[in-house]
């Protein structure tokens, strides 16, 4: 008894005396650690209340737990089985995908080429640039109350068509905005994206060496294989930043298809905020299930691409 | 006089054209015309039609300008109608303003130590932290939105500043961390040593050191965090529950009413676009990096 106590004093003892510096560096790495927690609480902690709590908030609601609209009946999977059920949902989220891609790959496509267009140095480029990033600082309404005036059917255009001659009347203009086509809601997309994907893109090109192409040209590749090969694989973290901003935007994007969209289809957005504002309260949880639809297949969407870029990353860095 | 070196340098320079560097060609030229067409110029018919009088179908120019009305009114009836008290602009864009000002200090003042964790230390869950502070770009607004109403009813926040302002600090907030951890990146900690060594306090290096070098980029990141809080649609849409307007909240119903070419929309367009092109010249002339916008969108490296 007694002897396990002594050798127990003389273990810290032991401890004690290797363990100055050992100590030290202890409390060090502690002090250390919680000098990180606190640097990053403020942000994290600002996110875990006012995003994520939300996102959860709308989650439990979705589940049938909402009581201010007397409706407790959690854990339930009615809400979306309502949603996924009716057709209302797949046409819209059909066109939901319509509207979200096809400007995706336009501007990618476009903003590449711009970028390696606008890289360069040329008389009144400063002048064209300024201009050419005024669309990124403003809002998508801006966007959408300039494709009015030029696309509507007594717009600008359409007045021109008919000064030439070219249409007698507005109704001969063919239907831009307002209809399930989309093209006025993609063309205010394009309008903010491709000079988006241009900065975007330009500012990685800025990074790459142009001695790389040199050497790619001199050894005789061609232009495109150059581009292909050599440039291409350089800028496309660039190109996948913006073509995922870009995605992620689209897909959620309520304000220009409700301005610009047909009354029916539109987008999933435009759908959960007319189930929101029903008058009925009991039903406002579906509006929930949907916007929680949204996010669920935007994450996915957005998951596969960086999965796949990821895949093509590795087969380039294993070639 | 130019050096020798630099004239070949030039004439290396012009004598190359790559498919980034040298000259533009012809198609290249025709290329960046076309691009100013498509995103300069449509602003320039509603710089004409706020002018306006009248300007309907057919006419391809306005029919009555503010001569032709000069006895009736000194100002055209647009920019008279938006500057009087009855259509709100002067208080949706004092809103806009003191909203966007307030959100970007905070942005900034949150984003700051958690900006110089990130670039500073190597810890366990270092880039689950990085990315989770990103993700309010690509989360749907719309789910975030609905759920933050949800709790500010709750809480007695709808409908009021604080509310818009904690509301808009969620996609500022990824913007001014991506700028500031950059900015600590690029910031070398042998100052802030030598300065401890030579015995300044904490405090004091803080201040006389670190402050004045990243000065310019905070700057840049409160300028960011400033103009998207400023462009914010839904969310200020969703939390305002329509008892105070902002300057996007007011276009989207000028916009949701109006016909094509109609006076008021027009100039609302132009006035809602002043914040985008101060931070244009202001950023400009702060970092003197035309580059800048796209770093701070995403590109770039980090």
């Amino acid at each position: 008894m007694l002897n396990s106590n002594q050798s127990s004093a003389t273990r810290n003892e032991t401890r004690r005396g290797d363990s100055v510096a050992a100590r030290w560096v202890r409390k060090q790495r502690i002090v250390r650690g919680l000098t990180i927690v606190a640097m990053l609480a403020p942000a994290v902690g600002t996110l875990l209340v006012l995003y994520v709590g939300p996102l959860l908030l709308a989650l439990l609601q979705s589940l049938g737990h909402a009581p201010l609209y007397r409706v407790t009946i959690f854990p339930s999977a009615q809400f979306y089985e309502r949603v996924l059920g009716s057709s209302r949902f797949w046409i819209s989220l059909v066109y939901t995908l319509y509207y979200a891609f096809v400007p995706t790959i336009i501007s990618t496509v476009v903003g590449v080429g711009l970028a390696l267009l606008m890289n360069r140095r040329y008389w009144g480029s400063r002048f064209f640039s300024f201009f050419f990033r005024l669309p990124l600082v403003v809002p998508y309404l801006v966007g959408a109350a300039m494709v009015v005036a030029l696309f509507a059917n007594g717009g600008l255009i359409a007045r021109i068509l008919f000064a030439l001659g070219i249409i007698e009347q507005t109704g001969d203009f063919p239907r831009i905005l307002f209809s399930a086509g989309g093209y006025g809601i993609m063309l205010v997309y394009l309008f903010k994206q491709i000079p988006f994907t241009t900065m975007v893109v330009g500012s990685v090109l800025a990074g790459v060496a142009p001695e790389y192409e040199e050497v790619a040209r001199t050894l005789g590749a061609t232009r495109w294989k150059t581009f292909r090969y050599v440039i291409l694989p350089r800028i496309m973290p660039g190109v996948v930043t913006s073509s995922i901003l870009v995605f992620a935007f689209n897909f959620q994007s309520y304000e220009i298809p409700f301005l610009l969209g047909a009354t029916f289809p539109n987008t999933l957005p435009v759908e959960a905020l007319r189930r929101f504002s029903v008058p009925d309260f009991t039903r406002r949880p579906e509006a929930m299930a949907y916007v929680v639809v949204i996010a669920v297949i935007s994450g996915v969407i957005l998951f596969l691409y960086l999965k796949g870029y990821r895949r093509y990353e590795q087969s380039r860095g294993g070639a | 006089m130019e050096s020798p070196g630099k004239r070949r340098r030039k004439e290396v320079r012009r004598s190359h054209s790559g498919l980034y560097t040298g000259r533009l060609s012809v198609v290249g030229w025709m290329a960046v015309i076309a691009a100013f067409l498509a995103f300069f110029v449509p602003f320039i018919p509603l710089v004409v039609a706020s002018f306006s009088f009248r300007w309907h179908w057919p006419a391809v120019f306005p029919s009555e300008w503010l001569w032709d009305a000069r006895g009736t009114t000194p100002f055209p009836i647009g920019w008279d109608y938006l500057f009087s008290p009855i259509s709100g602009m002067g208080t949706a864009f004092l809103n806009t303003v003191a909203i966007a000002g307030a959100t970007s200090a905070i942005a900034v003042v949150i984003s700051l130590p958690a900006a110089r964790a990130l670039a500073r230390y190597r810890f366990p869950g270092k880039s689950a932290v990085e990315f989770f502070l990103l993700t309010p770009v690509i989360v749907p607004q719309i789910a975030v939105g609905i759920g933050m109403l949800l709790l500010f009813i709750r809480l007695g926040l709808a409908g009021t500043y604080i509310g818009i302002i904690l509301a808009h600090l969620i996609p500022s907030m990824p913007y001014a961390v991506r700028i500031l951890t950059s900015v600590f990146q690029n910031l070398s900690s042998d100052y802030e040593d030598q300065a401890r060594t030579l015995g300044a306090t904490r405090m004091r290096t803080l201040r006389y050191v670190v402050l004045p070098m990243v000065m310019p980029g905070v700057m840049t990141a409160a300028l960011f965090a400033f103009l998207i809080s400023a462009n914010i649609f839904l969310l200020t849409f969703l939390i305002s529950r329509g008892r105070l307007q902002t300057l996007p909240t007011m276009l989207f119903s000028h916009i949701e009413g109006a016909a094509p070419l109609d006076p008021t929309t027009a100039g609302l367009v132009l006035v809602v676009s002043v914040p985008g092109v101060v931070f244009l010249m202001v950023s400009d002339w702060i970092t003197g990096d035309p580059s800048l916008l796209g770093k701070g969108f995403g590109g770039g490296r980090r």
